[in-house]
């Protein structure tokens, strides 16, 4: 079967969706949408899509789709996810996938009632080199997870791209921390309780820029989840995510460069995982543009299977629930426990 | 102090304002106190002293996240393992230095890296094993702030 899509956002992250739908045999995207229909006709051009719109409304009653790709920034999610919902339309959201949980939950709740799917575009678990460090810890080659460390720190300037990041009040943990955190999820499982420090270093930017969350996991399991957009390294590691998780057998790591070392009773292993560049991508942005590829993928085999995808809507709302517990814990200057979120 | 430790603290100075600390220590004692204070310790010689906020322990492991009162933020992470090593990182607003596992230390500032001291991880080892956990401002087994926990996770 192929599934048609429609894509709405086409700003600074639609032409990864859009060049790696083309890596998707099985999936394409016949109209596109923004509230800046220039935007909107530019991208079509360099995609070949000719069908355009201003209005989400509009182009959902005018197309017979399968799914929409919500590229848009999150104020508008709810209300784009619930339009698809209402018309029983699946639908991938990009992350940050709501402003609170009163928005996940509602945008939840939409789609479960219409019977379609939601994902949440959670693309750091799909990114090959966090893969790897996931699958050699669940082949049991460090032992039980007891502690680990997830690291992202970089001076890369992401204010020209994203130039709206400068004056959001809400920056590093909504933009970036909302990713390690799913990640510490998925290495770890859910965490019960969440201590965090939040600091803002660059005097040119609103929010939070330098932060470090001490969590708790469910499983006994510790982990640090620190992150800065002012560490001055060279070369600079973004968009890398560090991974350090001790076990009871040995210690994964995944350090710059895409190293990967494995220390174990077995043994050492050492190996690059750098990801493939895509013909359409480039250096540094291709450890993610791959990821972008392979989330599609996913998403598409859901649609096929009947299944949840693995970042569904009602998974994120866990994400989410540690992004608020964040900030409240920053707020307060003291841990929190952490509630479930569905 | 001597060496890359000492190279350290004497080069933090030259970092800006200091905002991040994170230290790594993996020691073969069974006990892990002794580390977590000489890595306290090493941390208030580079932020300056430390409120204890949060520490975490479970058998083979002890995390702190302890802050300065200036805003600046350590994390700690103790391990026990038979292959002993250390490894900082310290960010300031102008540059970053990195001691990795190996006893090398990097000055970087952003369009630069340049190696202060190659001692190798034996001697780094020595110099972290000869600070004296009781410069420490606080005890590091026991949390003192007043949001502090200090609880075994297991």
């Amino acid at each position: 079967m192929l599934f048609n899509g429609v894509l709405v956002g086409c700003g600074f992250f639609a032409r990864n969706h859009l060049a790696a739908w083309r890596e998707v045999p099985d999936a394409r995207i016949v109209a596109l949408c923004d509230i800046d229909l220039g935007k909107a006709r530019a991208l079509g051009e360099a995609f070949g899509i000719s069908r355009c719109y201003a209005d989400a409304r509009e182009m959902a009653d005018a197309e017979r789709i399968d799914f929409a790709d919500i590229v848009t920034t999150v104020e508008s999610h709810r209300s784009l996810v619930e339009l698809f919902a209402a018309r029983r339309v699946p639908v991938i959201c990009q992350k940050p996938f709501a402003r609170d949980l009163a928005d996940g939950r509602a945008m939840v709740s939409a789609s479960a009632r219409a019977g379609v799917p939601l994902m949440v575009h959670e693309n750091f678990r799909w990114q090959s080199p966090l893969m790897a460090v996931k699958a050699a810890v669940d082949r049991g080659e460090i032992g039980a997870p007891h502690a680990a460390r997830i690291s992202f720190r970089h001076a890369y300037d992401i204010y020209v791209g994203q130039p709206y990041l400068a004056t959001e009040e809400r920056l590093a943990i909504m933009d970036l921390g909302i990713h390690l955190l799913d990640l510490a999820r998925y290495y770890l499982g859910e965490a019960t309780r969440i201590a965090c420090r939040t600091q803002r270093i660059n005097p040119r930017v609103r929010g939070e820029d330098s932060v470090s969350i001490l969590l708790d996991h469910a499983s006994g399991a510790l982990s640090f989840v620190d992150f800065s957009f002012f560490t001055h390294l060279h070369p600079d590691p973004f968009p890398q995510t560090l991974v350090r998780i001790e076990g009871a057998d040995g210690v994964v790591a995944l350090d710059a460069g895409y190293r990967l070392a494995v220390d174990s009773q077995r043994g050492r292993c050492r190996k690059n995982v750098e990801p493939p560049v895509p013909a359409w991508g480039a250096r540094p942005w291709h450890n993610i543009q791959d990821s972008v590829r392979a989330i599609h993928r996913h998403w598409i085999d859901c649609l096929q299977a009947g299944r949840e995808p693995d970042t569904s809507g009602a998974d994120n709302l866990k994400t989410l629930a540690l992004v608020e517990r964040a900030y409240e814990s920053a707020a307060a200057g003291r841990p929190l426990s952490i509630e479930a979120a569905a | 102090m001597t060496g890359a430790l000492a190279r350290l603290v004497v080069e933090a100075a030259g970092l800006g304002r200091l905002f991040f600390c994170d230290i790594r220590i993996a020691t073969a004692v069974n006990d892990l106190e002794p580390a977590t204070g000489r890595a306290i310790a090493l941390a208030e010689r580079l932020l300056g002293s430390l409120e204890t906020v949060e520490r975490r322990q479970r058998p083979g492991n002890v995390l702190v996240q302890a802050l300065h009162d200036g805003g600046a933020v350590a994390q700690i992470m103790v391990r026990q393992a038979a292959e002993e090593s250390l490894a900082v990182e310290l960010d300031g607003d102008r540059a970053a230095l990195r001691l990795d596992g190996a006893g090398r230390l990097m000055r970087h500032d952003g369009t630069s890296a340049v190696a202060l001291v190659d001692a190798g991880t034996a001697a780094a080892l020595r110099d972290f094993a000869a600070l004296d956990s009781r410069s420490a401002k606080r005890d590091p087994s026991k949390p003192l702030s007043s949001h502090a926990v200090d609880r075994p996770t297991t």
